[in-house]
């Protein structure tokens, strides 16, 4: 019997430090952000190291069509002038945002590469960590808050806190770390709603083929929905109701040409849509002609001024427009009277595409939107044809629907009502770096429809994909999971 | 009954008691204009606590006056670390509330509507009315949320405001220099609880004719309250005592001006009223348990 090389051997722990960093990072911990940037670029170095071998050449063009732009929209946004005037932003924190961007997409690609990594344990943590954050801050919410607080108050939601005045309409209860700190129902709104995500698996799973994950999944999804629900946040429930009719959509449309033919078309239009409103969105801010033709016509004033997202959007992309901006809006030094105010610093968009442009900067929103584009094509790639169980895919598909239209309309750079200073920038995000993990988690091998010695590996008994892949559901022995 | 114990853990977390939804405002509450409404007339349940006894102290600017219970303000001279209450404004200057505040001692303080009185706001400092507690002269009481243990002095910032602007006429006090001195008597009420008992001590302090500047601005005065014994050989001992061991406080007040059509009872008919404005209520370098 041939010795197991060093690599065999010990993996097991690479794929061990994976699970742990997903869990923790799903949980939170209070934001130490720094701990899980440098914990997440030591377990990239890990988990790569362990995955090397089973890179391939085929590996390398879609790894850098959808790395490349990251990495320069990493850059970007970790060593921006827009930081400085946040104490604690240091440059021990650029880096670490810089490393870390780059090591959860890393640590995705290495993770679908490490034989003895199951996708099902993956999954679990993920959703474990998410869910087990969710359940403890809904109940704190619950106890201090009753239930349906928003609506039996609304009439009178105001309290006083250190003299000033807030309004518990607006928020919840979350453990952060150690303490119960009171933040916005959009922050925590995320988890709760990320940890919805996985009840869409349900589609997919029998009960009585694997109780274990059929359970396990509905409790995760279960707590996100009764969390949202018992509040109520809206914005989460709009956003899960779209990320679950596309889970619908995946379930009974995927195999048909016409449905699939109609999405491809609605997709091309929604990128259109956005490259006009981009387009537009700049013009506005950068020629006064433009301006001043579209303040008079009251359709395009509605989306393009006279909304939340874009009053506080449109100063920072006249400000990112600016030419000594181009590296991150600057905060702290005056170039030719002109400074970013305090208010504009402090103030919200709500959106995480204007908070990359105020983080980094235009040309990271730039490169930004490059990685969207490979991205897409990735995902678009691997629900078409990786050889994972469908559920997996549904998981990681409403994940990141519901991720990206959320963050579009409820993203918070100060989630802590009590604190004016936690600043929050969204590609710090710890639900950022997940779903970097899951791009990267994605990303197939181009000419190849999945790594074939993995597959042979992981699914224990064959499964009749032609006869109701919709429930075919590969597990995975004892053995050969962690 | 295993399944009613599994309901009724269910429900713990809704019996707790909702801590966040006990005290709650309009949006609009006591931000008005209209000054009638802003009012904060609350006694919090400590009106109703059963007094066991009470020890009243006279307190007066004028050292030495009225010293039946050997207990006296201090006056400035004899102050170092306090401040005149009877000078202006400019003599105190924010930092001492934003040193010495209650909610940076200890953050239990901070919340509800009194927390105005902690947050180390000594003036307006822009934050108009969320700075300040609006009273008539009934005043206000309320359980401060922990114990007092110990103390160096008691202070509190404070100024006079009426209704004059809403008939546009000229208030009768003028501006910060005072074209007519406002003078109030101030009276504070410390309640301790007994052990094992439901019945409380209260501490009675009086204080006359304390100047205070009204209608002008965000312009307040400190009142610093030492409480000081003389002894015989004519050196005086600082007594902390009678307040220590505290759990509620209520603050009230006389308007000592005669002015014809001007109440400091908001419930009064009249064509003009009087209100304090209380910024701060401080116990510097206080510990509570």
């Amino acid at each position: 019997m041939a010795s197991k090389s060093f690599r065999e051997e010990y993996e097991s722990i690479g794929g061990f430090l994976v699970l742990e960093l997903l869990a923790l990072v799903g949980f939170g911990l209070g934001g130490v952000n720094l701990i899980f940037q440098y914990a997440g670029f030591i377990i990239a170095l890990i988990a790569t190291f362990f995955a090397f071998k089973n890179f391939t050449k085929e590996d390398l063009k879609p790894i850098l069509f959808v790395g490349v732009p990251l990495f320069l929209m990493s850059i970007f946004t970790s060593f921006s002038h827009y930081y400085d005037c946040f104490l604690s932003f240091n440059i021990l924190a650029k880096i670490g945002s810089f490393l870390a961007i780059i090591s959860f997409f890393a640590v995705g690609l290495s993770a679908r590469r490490m034989q003895s990594l199951s996708y099902k344990k993956v999954l679990y943590c993920l959703g474990g960590g998410l869910a087990l954050i969710t359940l403890i801050s809904t109940i704190i919410t619950w106890s201090q808050y009753g239930l349906f607080y928003p609506l039996i108050h609304k009439n009178a939601g105001s309290y006083y806190y250190d003299g000033n005045l807030y309004s518990i309409l607006n928020e919840m209860a979350w453990l952060n770390g150690f303490k119960i700190s009171e933040v916005s129902q959009n922050y925590g709104g995320t988890f709760a709603l990320l940890s919805a995500c996985f009840l869409p698996a349900l589609l997919f799973i029998k009960f009585k083929e694997d109780k274990i994950s059929f359970l396990f999944f509905a409790a995760i999804g279960g707590i996100g929905l009764i969390s949202i629900l018992s509040i109520p946040n809206f914005y989460a429930l709009i956003v899960f109701a779209i990320a679950f009719l596309a889970a619908l959509f995946y379930r009974f449309l995927r195999n048909n040409a016409l449905a699939m033919k109609i999405l491809g078309y609605s997709v091309l239009v929604a990128a259109g849509i956005a490259a006009v409103l981009i387009f537009f969105a700049i013009l506005n801010n950068s020629v006064k002609g433009a301006h001043d033709t579209i303040a008079s016509a009251s359709f395009l004033d509605r989306i393009f001024n006279s909304n939340k997202i874009m009053l506080v959007g449109n100063k920072i992309i006249e400000a990112a427009l600016k030419p000594f901006n181009l590296f991150g809006i600057n905060t702290v030094q005056y170039h030719d009277g002109y400074i970013f105010s305090k208010t504009d610093i402090l103030t919200s968009s709500g959106s995480f595409e204007i908070e990359i442009i105020r983080e980094g900067g235009i040309f990271a929103f730039l490169f930004f939107l490059v990685f969207v584009f490979f991205a897409y094509e990735a995902f678009a790639r691997y629900l078409k044809t990786s050889k994972d169980d469908n559920y997996v895919k549904v998981i990681l598909l409403t994940f990141v629907v519901a991720f990206v239209l959320y963050s579009t309309i409820c993203y918070e750079i100060f989630p802590l009502t009590h604190s004016e200073t936690s600043y929050y920038p969204f590609t710090q995000s710890l639900s950022f770096y997940l779903v970097l993990f899951i791009i990267g988690f994605i990303i197939l091998p181009k000419g190849k429809e999945e790594i074939e010695f993995k597959e042979i590996k992981r699914d224990s008994k064959p499964t009749n994909k032609n006869a109701d892949d919709d429930y075919s559901f590969s597990d995975v022995t004892e053995e050969e999971i962690i | 009954m295993k399944k009613k114990s599994l309901i009724l853990l269910m429900f713990i977390p809704f019996l707790a008691g909702c801590t966040k939804t006990e005290e709650l405002y309009a949006d609009y509450a006591y931000k008005s204009s209209n000054f009638m409404e802003n009012y904060y007339t609350e006694h919090n349940g400590v009106d109703q606590l059963k007094v066991a006894s009470t020890n009243s102290f006279n307190l007066h600017e004028n050292y030495g006056y009225n010293s039946t219970n050997s207990l006296k303000y201090v006056r400035p001279e004899d102050n170092p670390e306090g401040y005149p209450w009877s000078e202006s404004v400019e003599n105190y200057s924010n930092e001492y509330g934003r040193h010495n505040n209650l909610t940076s001692i200890d953050s239990s303080f901070a919340y509800g509507y009194l927390s105005k009185l902690y947050d180390g706001r000594v003036r307006c400092e822009g934050k108009y009315e969320l700075s300040r507690v609006q009273l008539d002269r009934g005043g206000y009481a309320t359980f401060f949320p922990k114990k007092l243990n110990n103390y160096r002095l008691f202070a509190f910032s404070l100024r006079g405001a009426t209704d004059y602007y809403k008939d546009n006429l000229p208030t009768p006090f003028g501006n910060s220099t005072g074209k007519v001195p406002c003078k109030i008597d101030i009276n504070i009420k410390f309640y301790k609880h007994i052990l094992n008992s439901d019945q409380y001590d209260v501490v009675d302090l009086k204080l006359s004719d304390v100047e205070i500047p009204a209608d002008a601005g965000g312009s307040t005065n400190l009142v610093t309250v030492y409480l000081a014994e003389d002894n015989d050989d004519g050196t005086r001992t600082l007594l902390y005592s009678p307040i220590t061991e505290t759990v509620a406080m209520s603050f009230d007040f006389t308007l000592k001006n005669d002015i014809p059509g001007l109440s400091d009872d908001s419930k009064a008919e009249s064509d003009h009223h009087f209100a304090v404005m209380l910024y701060e209520v401080l116990f510097p370098k206080s510990t509570w348990r």
